[in-house]
């Protein structure tokens, strides 16, 4: 049973820890911003402002709550299971949902904040206009979309070590958000590269936003959900097993 | 007395390729209510197995364990027990009082914080990160960690690792404290003096299994012996032949001889060697008594173990 006191002690610190980490909060919240607002404001040149303002917000939205999701959990459980942390935990009477959900919605957390103000300069500087519906349609999806990634993010800190983990981390984010388009858009691949886009959630959640703002490449919204539930599903699995394996560690 | 942690025929090992490593071999063990029972023996004796099987964090391959005068799961019990461990550690950027107040909130009857905070000497690092903190403060901590749930058990492995004097006094003083409040007590150390001074029970592991089991005094008395320590010119071979002469240890430019006739062993090593000098003479303490088991037991046991040839100088 999870107490209200003790859970929200538990995210209260969690999230206090991660702000006191520069190398988490600087990278997680200035790169999706900054690239925003250099390549979908500054020098934009993607066929008229708007557009690629709007897209360009969508797409780093992705690219932005990716961050949270993969580095908040892969790279703090991947650390406090090296350090033991983990260990005094579950030694101690907390359940283990109280642990993962409380990172879980520091990650949610910090995908709002980073949402927020990428909606905020889209708005203000990027002249992007969309009615009220779309913007909450918009930030629902990001939040929702990024449990993969958040799943992901579990499965690594349990499997890989903790010097390790951020490295591995940064394989996986960096190379799927370029091949699901996230800074160059998918038409502009070739036709075998547009293919293997398919294969990877950040492309198919991009897609889900892009549907909104009717920016997509068209395909059915079903497809979408259902690689990005495939992909939660999948990786949720890894990170079951991967729990139950740390432990005995 | 009523036992809280009752061990029957339990096995563990590890398969390493071919070879099967045995780290506990059909080991029995009854630790009783409101005990204080220290678990000496080389690294690899099976000390932190021991303990890490007791935590359910790893599951034996045979035998049984009741906690709490029945079978069940640690699961249903956790909230009675508490535990430092070795090579745990709390996060870096975490305030002290953060975790405390933390760990407080995990169980159903926490110990009143404030006075916890006092008798652990915390009360000026609260406010620190806890990556901030020496080795002996962070120790401390984790002992607090451990405390906080005011559980029946505790289990402390090591917990003196990286203390200086003034910490090591704090926790002495808490565990004597822990020991008159009734609460069953498992700790392990490589300071044997620390064992001498705290514990009501030494249980000795060697190999897997029980060596010697007793208070430290039975242990001590088990055998009678004293040790001569002097500044010697001679050789250890000459030494070994004197009258009564059981173990020869050198320690830097004296040397310790342990001997059951103390007379019969200085008449004729000042008879060999009038100049010796800054000679004194002293009971077997707890750590030459372990040695003297830990070695008499090697040639008993298989020499392939790895605890029996790195005794030495993991007690020196």
């Amino acid at each position: 049973m999870i107490s209200l006191n003790s859970f929200s002690r538990e995210f209260i610190l969690d999230f206090k820890m991660a702000w006191r980490e520069p190398s988490f909060v600087l990278p997680t919240l200035s790169f999706p911003i900054l690239f925003y607002v250099f390549f979908g404001i500054l020098f934009s040149d993607l066929g008229g402002g708007e557009n690629s303002a709007t897209y360009l917000m969508v797409s780093y939205g992705v690219f932005g709550i990716m961050a949270p999701a993969l580095f908040g959990f892969g790279a703090t459980v991947a650390a406090e299971r090296d350090k033991g942390w983990l260990a005094l935990k579950q030694i101690s009477p907390m359940p283990a949902s109280q642990y993962i959900l409380a990172k879980l919605f520091n990650a949610l957390l910090f995908s709002l904040i980073v949402i927020l103000i990428l909606f905020s300069i889209g708005a203000v500087f990027g002249n992007v206009v969309l009615a009220t519906s779309q913007w909450l349609l918009l930030a629902g999806v990001m939040l929702l979309g990024s449990l993969p990634f958040c799943a992901l993010g579990l499965a690594v800190g349990f499997w890989v070590k903790g010097n390790s983990a951020t490295a591995i981390l940064n394989l996986i984010f960096l190379p799927s958000a370029f091949l699901s388009g996230l800074a160059i858009p998918v038409f502009m691949f070739p036709a075998w590269l547009q293919q293997f886009a398919l294969l990877l959630p950040p492309f198919h959640l991009s897609q889900l936003g892009l549907k909104i703002v009717d920016m997509d490449l068209g395909h059915a919204v079903g497809l979408h959900i259902t690689a990005l539930i495939a992909a939660t599903a999948l990786f949720s699995i890894l990170a079951i097993t991967g729990y139950k394996r740390s432990l005995s560690q | 007395m009523k036992s809280v942690i009752d061990i029957q025929s339990l096995s563990f090992s590890y398969d390493h390729k071919a070879t099967k490593n045995n780290i506990l071999d059909n080991l029995d063990l009854v630790i009783h209510q409101g005990e204080l029972t220290c678990l000496l023996g080389a690294n690899g004796a099976g000390k932190t197995t021991l303990i890490n099987i007791l935590l359910g964090r790893l599951t034996q391959q045979q035998g049984t364990i009741s906690l709490f005068g029945k079978q069940q799961s640690i699961s249903n019990v956790r909230h009675r027990i508490g535990a430092m461990l070795q090579n745990s550690t709390a996060p870096e950027r975490a305030l002290v009082i953060e975790l405390l107040t933390l760990f407080s909130s995990y169980y159903p009857n926490p110990i009143d914080l404030e006075q916890l905070i006092a008798q652990l000497e915390l009360t000026p690092l609260l406010t620190t990160q806890f990556s901030r903190l020496s080795g002996g403060q962070k120790q401390l901590v984790l002992l607090a960690l451990a405390l906080c749930g005011n559980p029946d058990v505790l289990f402390l492995d090591e917990p003196s690792v990286g203390m200086d004097v003034s910490t090591r006094r704090v926790l002495w003083q808490v565990i004597e404290q822990q020991k008159q409040c009734g609460k069953t007590i498992v700790l392990t150390t490589h300071y044997l003096e620390e064992a001498d001074a705290l514990a009501d029970r030494v249980v000795v592991l060697q190999g897997g299994n029980v060596i010697a089991d007793g208070s430290p005094q039975q242990l001590k008395s088990r055998f009678n012996s004293q040790t001569i320590k002097a500044k010697t010119q001679l050789a250890e071979e000459q030494i070994a032949t004197f009258d009564s002469v059981q173990n020869i240890t050198q320690c830097g430019q004296y040397v310790e001889v342990t001997t059951v006739n103390t007379a019969a062993t200085l008449q004729q090593w000042l008879a060999l060697e009038p100049e010796l000098s800054a000679i004194s003479v002293t009971q077997t303490n707890l750590e030459q008594a372990f040695l003297q088991i830990t070695q008499s037991t090697q040639s008993i046991t298989q020499p392939s173990t790895q605890s029996s040839t790195t005794t030495m100088e993991n007690v020196a």
